[in-house]
């Protein structure tokens, strides 16, 4: 059985998987009733009143002396039941307050005058939709991870008691060092850092193609996606929201290279951020980056990464950077589903790996319509192309796959024919995209060198293989895995870009030629008003990203110790993460809200 | 030097006259072996850098006991509560001859309950 199992040195954790099977993007298009957000903020009960009980035969005219003479003033009778309302005298709590006023023999209760939170529920359109900020027991519609969903009503991150004191993320600029971010996305643009007087006018930097556009020009939606689930607008009555109704988001795309990622951190240190979060992830330890991250411990600056999804413990079975470097600065974090189980495919480790966030259907931010395809209409096939069903291997069995191969027996490992020049394409509209790239997994197994598989692309439309068309061509064996291929369609941004493959064979001998899947043209669109459902532990970092960013919002005192403190010991400890986590916590937003350091330098001297 | 020696037992006498004699029962010390001593000692401690222990509802508690390692439910504690446009960082205990034993907590309208205790530390008065 041939194994799809994608595998990579350095690896953006998490939109691989979601990409290549079938996740879809979902264009907004319904407008649900607006809900009224009901904000109170402050304190959980009016520090200077109370409400006092007298006792049944305690006369009007006595209760009235008896505030008097506690140097307090009558506010009300709340009711005919006896409570009355009262403001306590200045210098006096409520603490004090009612250890006096139940000493006195006249009074039957004293308690505070609490202050009722609504919940602060925003009213983005697909806010319900987002069971790691609220979860329902809802089921996710466009889903790709199936266990658990619906999951149970309750296992999130406490976002709406939190939203009730703060929403506003902006005085702590938060940088995604990633594959870059469509910044004009409709629920990104008003959220973005303004490095204009800095000298960066679009948002952050490239340190891929090493200019000062950090848009994704690969179409890569990765780092939008991230972005998303940090800081999209909040309570615009459009798309999702971010764990940051309102933030400053600094995008820093960087190709997965020490190199590049190095300098990614280094720019979002030097230019202010104050959290970066990393969703990527490699084996090797690489003591350039760890010393980055230090650069970044040095000046105060929290860094949030993914722990990976290979389902390994990363302490035992094989390590993932930055996860496993040691700062104190670093805060690594697992996926949990919507029941708050670990996710199957989620890194885990009781000295690396720190909190758990969601991370599965995690709905974000996507760069544009993406468009997929699974061979079965408009394609132009010729010779041994053709278009079937064929039962892989995946993670266990997958069933039948629809695939574009050559041979036509290519399931049964067929062979391919001699002196073959056959094409396979079809023609796609991509005038309105800002950038355009393709994707998919193939198979191949053709005599080396000799005989060859092809991808082109060609703008005017036609056979992609014949004059005007850019080629790419591979020879070789993939050993019976999939692998991914990719081409970018930057140059092919028209309305009759032709995409297709190839297989070519001289005379002699033959092999069992290609089979292609998982074939997916991503865009960036202007505007770009799509969001995407994926799985990953890249999509459980920016939920802790996020809640630092909300977290030293409220606590603008904090330094950034304070913040990982307070992410680490604020979160809600769960059965899934206990001996797989250093804290055995979920991120829990109200819970780091309530968390307190221990007080210190305390000192005592006699006068 | 001299003049220290001197001022120190007249001070002593003069904080007894003013607290001791409740403490040492009322009847004084006549014939008994002498009162014990109460001494001013002040606590202080770096200010906590939540928001809410820094507003309204917010303070710290100082337990103090005899018993090293105590458990804050069953020590004595003085509440130092926000006031005035500030938390205050320090109170002044007044403790009898002895070693005793300190530790801090902060609360916040979000955390009646408080923090963790801060590190226990101990002082010996005369």
């Amino acid at each position: 059985m041939r194994k799809i199992y994608v595998t990579r040195k350095l690896v953006f954790t998490g939109a691989i998987a979601g990409s290549f099977f079938g996740a879809v993007a979902m264009a907004v298009s319904v407008q649900l009733p607006v809900r009224q957000v009901k904000s109170l903020t402050g304190p959980s009960y009016v520090a200077d009143e109370i409400l006092v009980k007298f006792k049944p035969d305690v006369a009007g005219q006595i209760k009235a002396q008896v505030i008097e003479r506690h140097g307090d003033r009558h506010i009300r009778e709340l009711t005919s039941n006896g409570y009355v309302h009262v403001k306590l005298r200045p210098g006096y709590g409520v603490s004090q307050g009612m250890t006096l006023y139940n000493a006195d023999p006249n009074i039957e209760s004293v308690q505070p005058n609490y202050i009722y939170h609504a919940l602060a529920v925003p009213n983005d359109t697909q806010y319900g939709q987002m069971w790691g900020l609220k979860n329902t027991g809802q089921t996710i519609a466009t889903a790709t991870y199936p266990t658990n969903n619906p999951g149970v009503a309750g296992q999130d991150m406490d976002m709406e008691a939190a939203w009730d004191r703060v929403t506003d993320c902006r005085s702590i600029v938060v940088a995604v060092v990633d594959s870059g971010v469509n910044y004009t996305h409709q629920d990104l643009a008003a959220n973005m850092w303004d490095g204009t007087a800095a000298g960066y006018p679009n948002h952050g930097y490239d340190f891929a193609d090493n200019d000062n556009d950090p848009m994704p020009q690969d179409a890569n939606g990765h780092g939008t996606h991230v972005a998303g689930t940090i800081g999209a607008a909040g309570n615009n009555s459009l798309g999702t929201t971010g764990v940051c109704w309102q933030a400053r988001i600094m995008a820093v795309r960087v190709a997965l290279t020490t190199a590049a990622i190095t300098q990614g951190v280094n720019f979002a240190v030097a230019r202010g951020a104050k959290v970066i979060n990393m969703s990527l992830g490699g084996s090797v330890y690489d003591a350039a980056f760890d010393a980055e991250i230090t650069n970044a411990r040095n000046n105060g600056v929290v860094v949030v990464v993914a722990a990976g999804n290979e389902a390994n413990n990363n302490d035992v079975t094989s390590p993932r950077y930055p996860c496993n470097f040691s700062q104190n600065n670093l805060i690594c974090v697992a996926a949990l589903d919507q029941a708050y189980a670990l996710a199957t495919f989620s890194n885990y480790g009781t000295t690396s790996v720190d909190v758990g966030a969601p991370g599965v259907n995690a709905m974000s931010a996507w760069p544009g319509p993406t468009i997929t395809d699974d061979f079965t209409s408009g394609w132009t096939l010729t010779g041994g192309f053709a278009a079937v069903a064929c039962d892989l291997d995946g993670p266990g069995p997958l069933g039948p796959v629809r695939m574009l191969v050559n041979p036509a027996n290519w399931c049964a490992f067929g062979l391919y024919a001699n002196n073959a020049n056959d094409v396979g394409y079809k023609t796609f509209d991509l005038s309105g995209a800002l950038h355009a790239g393709l994707g998919f997994l193939y198979f191949l197994d053709t005599q080396l060198n000799v005989d060859f598989a092809g991808t082109a692309f060609k703008s005017t439309g036609g056979d992609p293989f014949g004059a005007g068309g850019v080629i790419t061509e591979t020879s070789g064996t993939t050993n019976n895995f999939a692998v991914a291929g990719s081409a970018d369609l930057n140059n092919c941004r028209t309305a009759t870009c032709s995409v297709g493959f190839r297989l070519r064979s001289d005379a002699t001998t033959t092999d069992f030629g290609v089979g292609i899947l998982g074939f997916q043209i991503d865009t960036v669109q202007s505007n770009s008003n799509v969001y995407q459902v994926l799985n990953g532990t890249s999509m459980a970092s920016p939920h802790v990203a996020g809640l630092a960013a909300l977290i030293w919002s409220y606590n603008p005192g904090y330094t950034d110790s304070d913040v990982v403190n307070s992410v680490k010991n604020g979160g809600e400890s769960i059965a899934a993460l206990a001996g797989r986590t250093t804290t055995g916590r979920a991120a829990n937003a109200m819970g780091s809200l309530r968390f307190i350091n221990p007080p210190s330098g305390l000192a005592a001297s006699i006068q | 030097m001299k003049i220290r020696i001197y001022v120190k037992p007249v001070y002593a006498i003069v904080l007894m006259t003013l607290l001791g004699l409740a403490a040492c029962g009322g009847g004084g010390g006549s014939g008994d072996s002498p009162p014990p001593m109460l001494s001013s000692v002040l606590v202080t401690w770096t200010a906590n850098r939540e928001t809410a222990v820094n507003n309204p509802g917010g303070g710290y508690k100082v337990y103090y006991s005899s018993t090293a390692g105590f458990n804050i439910a069953s020590a004595n504690v003085i509440d130092v509560p926000y006031a005035a446009g500030a938390t205050p960082t320090s109170t002044t205990l007044s403790l009898l001859t002895g070693t005793h034993y300190i530790k801090v907590i902060a609360y916040s309208t979000l955390n009646p309950a408080g923090s963790a205790p801060s590190t226990e530390i101990a002082i010996t008065t005369p």
